[in-house]
């Protein structure tokens, strides 16, 4: 840091320091940390496109939800993390208190079902009670008719 | 800040450098941290777990917990007529199409009863057409809507076809 500048007035010496390269510097900090954790975020769940609907319940927004993904060549993420049905299971089984965890199964639209149900009973079978199917809001209303 | 110098000449200059280094640095914050993705919503995942399959789940939970769908539930099919379209059958009444489906489905809530409704897609039934179904079910006014597990589905290994990718 620049050091203190030195003025004199009304025959007084006067420090003055210069803030500006220590806001710089603060900003940077604080835009690098809320960025850092913005990215971390955003790297928990795997980009897949998923099917719309338009009802919904409400999630609890503290809790923190396992993702389970399933894109659209029928691999599955656990998180960000590719595994297949054992290794996932396995590390579900691992998870302390599980049973009362959520997770969210976010499938792909154009997977079919018979890839989607062994992951559903392997899922119910480890005890899997809080499962929720991850959606895409939709305007309108499927089969409406009137 | 520091003041603008005074010119002896008594023009004032403001110094744009620090605001111009605030404003990119603002600019880059809200860029950056700004997310495209569209925002996820939730449907309930209830199973509806197949006979065959409670036994095997009850080694490690009791049976009352495997399922908790009684006996007088509605069973809706869903099933692959063509590469993209589906038909219905709503307990052994068949609809080809959407609308059919809905409108029996608003005469049965009418009634003012909702029982359960267990989803039963065929295998090749996207999940598209499944998570619409679903979808439609729950708006008609039914808020029990579960989805139908065999456990024949088990010995079908999705890790035939998922194994991961290793660099």
């Amino acid at each position: 840091m620049r050091s203190p500048s030195q003025s004199i007035q009304d025959g007084r010496r006067v420090d003055e320091i210069n803030m500006t390269p220590m806001i710089d510097v603060v900003f940077l900090l604080i835009i690098f940390f809320l960025v850092s954790s913005h990215l971390a975020r955003q790297e928990n769940r795997h980009a897949v496109d998923l099917p719309s609907a338009q009802s919904s319940i409400e999630s609890d927004p503290n809790a923190a939800p396992i993702n389970l993904t399933m894109d659209s060549s029928h691999q599955l993420w656990l998180g960000a993390t590719q595994v297949n049905l054992d290794e996932m299971i396995t590390r579900l089984s691992q998870t302390k208190s599980i049973v009362e965890t959520p997770v969210r199964l976010r499938v792909d639209q154009s997977v079919v079902y018979q890839f989607v149900e062994p992951v559903l009973h392997r899922i119910n079978q480890i005890g899997i009670r809080d499962l929720s199917i991850a959606t895409l809001p939709s305007s309108n209303r499927p089969g409406a008719s009137r | 800040m520091k003041r603008p110098a005074i010119r002896s000449n008594s023009q004032q200059s403001v110094g744009m450098t620090s605001m111009i280094d605030v404003v990119f640095l603002l600019l880059v914050f809200f860029v950056w941290t700004s997310s495209f993705d569209a925002p996820e919503q939730d449907m309930p995942g209830g199973l509806a777990v197949a006979a065959e399959s409670t036994s095997v789940s009850s080694e490690t939970l009791p049976p009352e917990e495997t399922t908790d769908v009684p006996m007088e539930e509605l069973i809706l099919k869903i099933e692959s007529a063509g590469s993209k379209s589906v038909r219905y059958v709503l307990g052994t009444t068949q609809f080809n199409s959407v609308i059919s489906l809905r409108e029996r489905l608003d005469a049965i809530a009418e009634l003012g009863i909702s029982p359960p409704v267990i989803v039963d897609p065929d295998g090749d039934v996207s999940m598209a057409a499944t998570v619409a179904t679903v979808d439609m079910v729950r708006l008609s006014g039914f808020d029990r809507v579960h989805l139908a597990v065999s456990a024949d589905s088990s010995a079908q290994s999705v890790d035939d076809s998922a194994e991961p990718v290793t660099p």
